[in-house]
């Protein structure tokens, strides 16, 4: 991930106009602090664009987002994106009309960010834009080689490829933990990539196979070692 | 450094033997001259065969069949024969240039004979076709 | 013996001998022929029959990686090759001018597979030309295959640690697949 010249500063000299975004809550409880507050700030923009996003750490380091262009860049801070990070400060930029100038030469692709975002936000809930009880299923691959990802990951992208799972369903499907297939969830749906669909009452539950014999995937994903 | 195949010297060798084939063999059906990877120096006689797909098969039979006797240790290739019901096709390599000669025969001519007249046709083109060099355009 | 053949396609330069190359267990079997269409891609050689690499993955059961040749006239491999293929892996150079034309083209040679839903884009050399991007292709594949959803990737054929996931996801696409259709039945 890069590091560039232009500061938040410079953006804010050039486009001046900003919303910030306070942290989301969840039904009653303490506002959102760490990644949650930038993904509840992010998660509304799809479908926007022109829209230029500033996100202040704890650490010291800045994140600017050029949502149109799928770009970030990071200003300050260590170099590394810290697990449990405290989200200080969001804002927004709108610039109805008008194209935002390139900014820095060498910015990363907006989506390893969303991809990093998302699976960090929420460890222990789905997050808080989806609707309670819903199954998922994915619109879009995302560029997998270019995130850094488990096989578990692959096998669980496939799945809801091809069928449509609540997050329980998800796991036992892939024979991964629960808490893995919501953090994936969470990833895929900041992304843009999922589609959910509310868990009608009195429908029924996805059969996941009882005894799951290790598939060609298991057995190839055995063989080629750790990705 | 323009490819054999568009030399106009190579050319007119490459027409002049098969023209010289066609006299010794009356059961030559058609045959092509083509680069290793299947474009067409000369093919005779003229308006038969689909020389562009023919010439592909050519090089892709020619490959596939050095990649086996590389496999089993046994030399290079010598000939190949695609032997059927209506002919038989004959593959030679042209030693010393990156061209093989593939000639389709009727059966009444025995494969020893084919064989032999394919054989003098490639050592002669070895002999009588330029070197690598910079020539006209066709 | 359970063999499961995968097929790599693409366009002349891409980077499918290179990418069997960087799968194949085995020293890869390849016909190659001096090129003599330089002017067109800049290689010494090209392949005009066939790749060939595999992996073992038991006493019984491999993968087998046929690679075929990317120029049109030789479209009988095409032929001949996707017969036994299980899934495919297509590989396109983002450089190339009109590269989604390209990639488009491709895809219709190996129709059936695309509609089943057992292919995988790889997209190279992301590094030199940044766009078209591989949302762009998926967009591009949704319009031409309504009902599909072909997995896009950015890959340097030599990284084996792609080419590993590209594998691995079309593995995955052709097993969820056959799962759900199970669970249906």
């Amino acid at each position: 991930m890069s590091s560039s010249e232009i500061s938040p500063d410079d953006v804010s000299t050039l486009l001046e106009r900003f919303t910030v975004v306070p942290a989301a809550t969840r039904s009653g409880g303490i506002p959102a602090t760490g990644w949650a507050r930038l993904a509840m700030a992010l998660q509304p923009l799809h479908g926007s664009s022109d829209v230029l996003v500033i996100a202040d750490l704890a650490d010291g380091t800045s994140i600017v987002i050029d949502w149109g262009r799928r770009d970030y860049w990071r200003y300050g801070g260590s170099g590394i994106f810290p697990v449990d990070a405290t989200v200080t400060n969001v804002r927004i930029y709108r610039a109805p009309g008008a194209r935002l100038p390139y900014l820095v030469e060498q910015p990363d692709d907006l989506s390893t960010l969303l991809w990093y975002v998302g699976l960090h936000a929420f460890p222990d809930a789905t997050a808080w834009w989806f609707a309670d009880n819903c199954r998922y299923q994915l619109t879009r691959w995302p560029d997998l080689t270019s995130l850094v990802h488990s096989p578990d990951q692959v096998r669980m992208t496939a799945l809801l490829g091809a069928g449509i799972y609540t997050a329980d369903e998800l796991g036992r499907a892939a024979g991964v933990s629960m808490r893995d297939a919501r953090t994936l969830i969470n990833a895929l749906g900041l992304m843009g990539l999922l589609r959910e669909t509310p868990v009608l009452a009195g429908s029924p539950v996805v059969q996941v196979a009882t005894e799951r014999k290790l598939g060609l995937f298991g057995r190839l994903r055995a063989r080629l070692g750790n990705i | 450094m323009t490819a054999i195949h568009r030399e106009l010297r190579a050319i007119e060798i490459g027409d002049a033997a098969l023209a010289e084939m066609r006299e010794l063999a009356p059961s030559l059906v058609f045959a092509m001259i083509v680069t290793d990877d299947g474009f067409e120096l000369a093919h005779a006689p003229q308006n038969t065969i689909d020389g562009g797909r023919f010439g592909s098969m050519t090089s892709s039979v020619q490959a596939l069949s050095e990649a086996v006797t590389r496999e089993l240790h046994i030399g290079s290739s010598g000939y190949v024969v695609i032997a059927a019901e209506n002919g038989h096709v004959l593959q030679l390599r042209v030693p010393g240039h990156p061209l093989i000669l593939a000639a389709l025969f009727d059966n009444y001519e025995t494969l020893g004979k084919a064989l032999s007249i394919s054989r003098r046709c490639v050592e002669k083109l070895a002999v009588d076709l330029p070197d690598t060099g910079p020539t006209i355009h066709p | 013996m359970a063999e499961h053949v995968i097929l790599f396609t693409g366009p002349m330069g891409a980077g499918k001998t290179t990418a069997i190359q960087t799968l194949s267990e085995i020293e890869m079997v390849s016909t190659e022929a001096s090129n003599t269409e330089r002017h067109i891609v800049d290689k010494a050689t090209t392949t005009v029959a066939l790749d060939y690499g595999e992996i073992t993955i038991g006493t019984d059961e491999k993968v087998r990686l046929y690679g075929v040749p990317g120029q049109k006239r030789f479209d009988f491999m095409w032929t001949i090759l996707k017969e036994r293929a299980r899934g495919m892996i297509l590989l396109v150079n983002n450089d190339a001018p009109d590269a989604i034309a390209v990639a488009l083209d491709y895809l219709d040679s190996f129709r059936d597979l695309v509609e089943s839903g057992s292919a995988v884009v790889g997209v190279s050399r992301r590094d030199v030309s940044r766009y078209p991007s591989p949302d762009d292709y998926a967009d591009a594949i949704s319009a031409a295959y309504p009902g599909t959803m072909i997995p896009v990737f950015s890959v340097d054929p030599r990284d084996a640690a792609q080419m590993t996931t590209v594998l691995l996801t079309l593995v995955a696409t052709l097993e969820s697949r056959s799962s759900v259709e199970e669970v249906r039945s």
